[in-house]
């Protein structure tokens, strides 16, 4: 047994410092998991009749929750594309100008936005009654702003994507040029240049993937961040199908009191694909920063 | 492995201290005078939950109620923004952890909130008839003594008396529709300017329409599942009949109110909605709304409903509150909030019952002027249904119409 403790911990320093992140960070997150599971069970909760399976049956059944969920994958999964692609580029074709002067200030100015505000930018932008409707109609281009494309509660999520596209882009491009001098991928290039590489080969083979292998975590971070955002859909977003913690929250507070463990089934079915999702993607993965793993 | 064992040993007391029930704690008032309740309200500082969304409501309650309060009574109040839903949120939850004080001492509250907070018995009551501004009001009209076709029975204070009116640009609408068929007709011929927000006026609009279908007196009384069937299966065919010619082809909906005015003003709707009938007017004088805007109900009429504020059972500055409460209904308040240029609520108090220099106040007061006036509204005024409606409407306006 002592050798068992003697391996979990190297010192009394680390156990102190994991037990502190168990109690703070995940006992809460189990306490909450848990009470999540007893109310959807009917075994706590103001209005509850005792134990019954009767809304785990509901939610199993309910087509608008699977297809939030579908609708969130994609608005995560379109974003994130997004954004990998839009900062690559940026990357590699603007690394110099975006590391000094004016261009260097104003890719760090999105990021002061909060979501909220940008979602409200959208709105007011892309709506078609805002903006850009009204510019393309004062030039004549279109004979009424409601010919203007929908862009915000519209149904593929466009200004959803946007707004999101909008706030990850310059993180992830100031971290992929990060990432490309801490890695001095520069010189690799230039080995591979020396190599006979092309300047498409460089990139394709050399700076994209060792940018993406290194940055995969934080962009698979993200991702789950956009599945949870709330403001952005709510603002943008559509009445149907809703991305989920619209979908939650709508559930949580219906004015039918006995739907409440609804809610908290669709969360609980959610973290659950988020866990499986992540131990299938970081099954053979560790956070370790070695490029050879 | 002993680590372990703490872990599970920490993790099972905080899970039983959290599901732990708590023996109530009230405070009985009821046996005390007004007098013993203004002294024990002194000096105490008050939260009150209520909607913000508007800026008239915010600077009646922030230059005008707060001040006074504390000029009359020295009681701090700190108004909080959170709407029926939240409010039974964090009721509900307070009750569920067994939370014996709670961060609420007063709520405003309308009939669906009204009817959910009884659900799970988190008002405090009753009180009302303690209030001695309460004699001004009339608790035999019913569309004070009856919230959502519930008895009140002392638990909520009457505050406020509104009716649901539509609202239009006379700019744009010369003649608006005052029924369904012109409705259809309306909606029909000029696509994509009409729609229903997904919120309490939406719903509000669907019951009048539900009413004007089944007929004045037939859904009153408490819920009855057949007419509901019978009725809202017109009302969605009706819907569904028009919906391609909505906003945005009847694919998505204005999540509430708020979203609906702002497309009226943007130009994307002839038509928005409100629960105020004065509304037209402030926003207005606010220069929000164009100065053709103009509200009307349909000639089958619209919903009028009061709202209420209630003391949590579980607040621990109920004295404070009930003084407030009062304050609210005093004439002074009344007057100050129904002026069309402050906030344009309707009084709950009866002007037969007020003082005689305050009947002559309310008979002066300045009339609105985009609003048909409140009394000509009243031959057009329709009871709300019992609460079951609200929530089938709700329900069912998300998988008859928005889903389909």
């Amino acid at each position: 047994m002592r050798i068992f403790e003697q391996k979990l911990f190297k010192n009394k320093v680390e156990a102190t410092g994991l037990l502190l992140f168990l109690l703070l960070a995940v006992l809460p997150l189990l306490l909450g998991i848990i009470y999540a599971l007893l109310y959807s069970l009917g075994i706590t909760g103001l209005v509850s009749d005792g134990f019954t399976l009767k809304y785990w049956q509901q939610a199993f059944t309910d087509i608008e929750l699977w297809y939030s969920m579908g609708y969130t994958f994609y608005i995560a999964l379109a974003t994130i594309t997004l954004t990998i692609a839009g900062a690559l580029l940026l990357t590699i074709y603007l690394k110099e100008p975006l590391q000094q002067g004016f261009a260097g200030f104003s890719i760090y100015v999105p990021l002061a936005f909060p979501a909220i505000v940008v979602a409200f930018l959208i709105f007011q932008l892309a709506s078609q009654s805002g903006f850009f409707a009204r510019i393309i109609y004062q030039l004549g281009w279109i004979s009424s702003t409601a010919q203007f494309p929908e862009l915000v509660n519209d149904t593929y999520g466009i200004g959803i994507i946007a707004a999101h596209t909008f706030m990850a882009l310059p993180f992830f491009t100031l971290y992929f040029i990060n990432l490309y001098d801490q890695e001095n991928i520069n010189q690799l290039a230039k080995v591979g240049q020396t190599l006979g590489a092309s300047s498409a080969q460089q990139h394709r083979r050399i700076v994209v993937p060792i940018l993406l292998r290194r940055a995969f975590p934080t962009l698979t971070l993200y991702t789950i961040f956009v599945m949870g955002s709330y403001e952005i859909p709510l603002i943008v977003g559509r009445q149907s199908p809703q991305m989920i913690s619209v979908l939650v929250i709508r559930k949580l507070r219906k004015f039918n009191l006995s739907d409440i463990p609804e809610a908290y089934i669709s969360a609980l079915l959610f973290i659950t694909l988020i866990i499986i999702g992540l131990t299938l993607i970081f099954k053979n993965r560790n956070f370790s920063y070695d490029l050879d793993q | 492995m002993k680590f372990f064992f703490y872990y599970v040993l920490i993790f099972s007391v905080l899970l039983f201290a959290s599901c732990s029930s708590s023996p109530d704690n009230q405070t009985d008032l009821q046996n005390l005078s007004w007098d013993q309740i203004l002294q024990k309200a002194e000096g105490q500082s008050l939260n009150m939950m209520m909607w913000q969304g508007d800026p008239n409501i915010n600077k009646y309650m922030q230059q005008y109620v707060v001040p006074q309060v504390k000029k009359q009574f020295d009681i701090d109040l700190n108004v909080s923004n959170g709407q029926g839903s939240t409010i039974v949120s964090v009721l509900m939850s307070e009750l569920e952890a067994g939370q014996q004080q709670s961060e609420l001492d007063l709520v405003w509250i309308n009939g669906e909130t009204f009817y959910q907070l009884r659900e799970i018995d988190a008002l405090y009551g009753p009180f009302v008839s303690q209030l001695p501004n309460s004699k001004f009001i009339d608790f035999s009209n019913p569309f004070i003594k009856y919230d959502f076709q519930q008895s009140i029975n002392g638990y909520e204070v009457p505050w406020g008396k509104v009716q649901f009116t539509i609202i239009y640009d006379s700019a744009r609408v010369s003649s608006p529709p005052t029924n369904r068929q012109a409705l259809r007709q309306y909606v029909k011929t000029h696509p994509g300017t009409f729609t229903i927000a997904n919120d309490f006026s939406g719903m509000t609009f669907l019951k009048s329409l539900l009413i004007g279908m089944a007929g004045k007196g037939t859904l009153s009384g408490e819920f009855n599942e057949q007419a509901y069937q019978k009725y809202s299966e017109r009302l969605w065919n009706y819907i569904n009949d028009i919906k391609p010619y909505f906003w945005k082809n009847g694919e998505t909906f204005p999540s509430n109110v708020t979203a609906m005015h702002q497309l009226f003003v943007n130009g994307e709707l002839n038509f928005t909605m409100s629960n105020n009938d004065t509304e037209v007017d402030n926003k207005i004088l606010e220069g929000f709304f164009p100065q053709t805007a103009r509200a009307y109900v349909f000639q089958k009429g619209t919903i009028r409903n009061s709202h209420y504020v209630g003391i949590p059972k579980n607040s621990t500055h109920k004295a404070a509150a009930m003084v407030v409460s009062n304050f609210l209904i005093s004439p002074e308040a009344q007057y100050r909030k129904a002026r069309p240029d402050i906030w344009g609520d309707g009084t709950v108090l009866s002007k037969l019952k007020v003082p005689p220099k305050w009947q002559q106040k309310f008979a002066a007061m300045p009339q609105r002027y985009y609003a048909p006036p409140r009394d000509s509204l009243q031959d057009h005024a329709l009871r709300e249904l019992a609460p079951e409606y609200m929530i089938r409407l709700y329900e069912d306006f998300r998988t008859e119409i928005i889903q389909k």
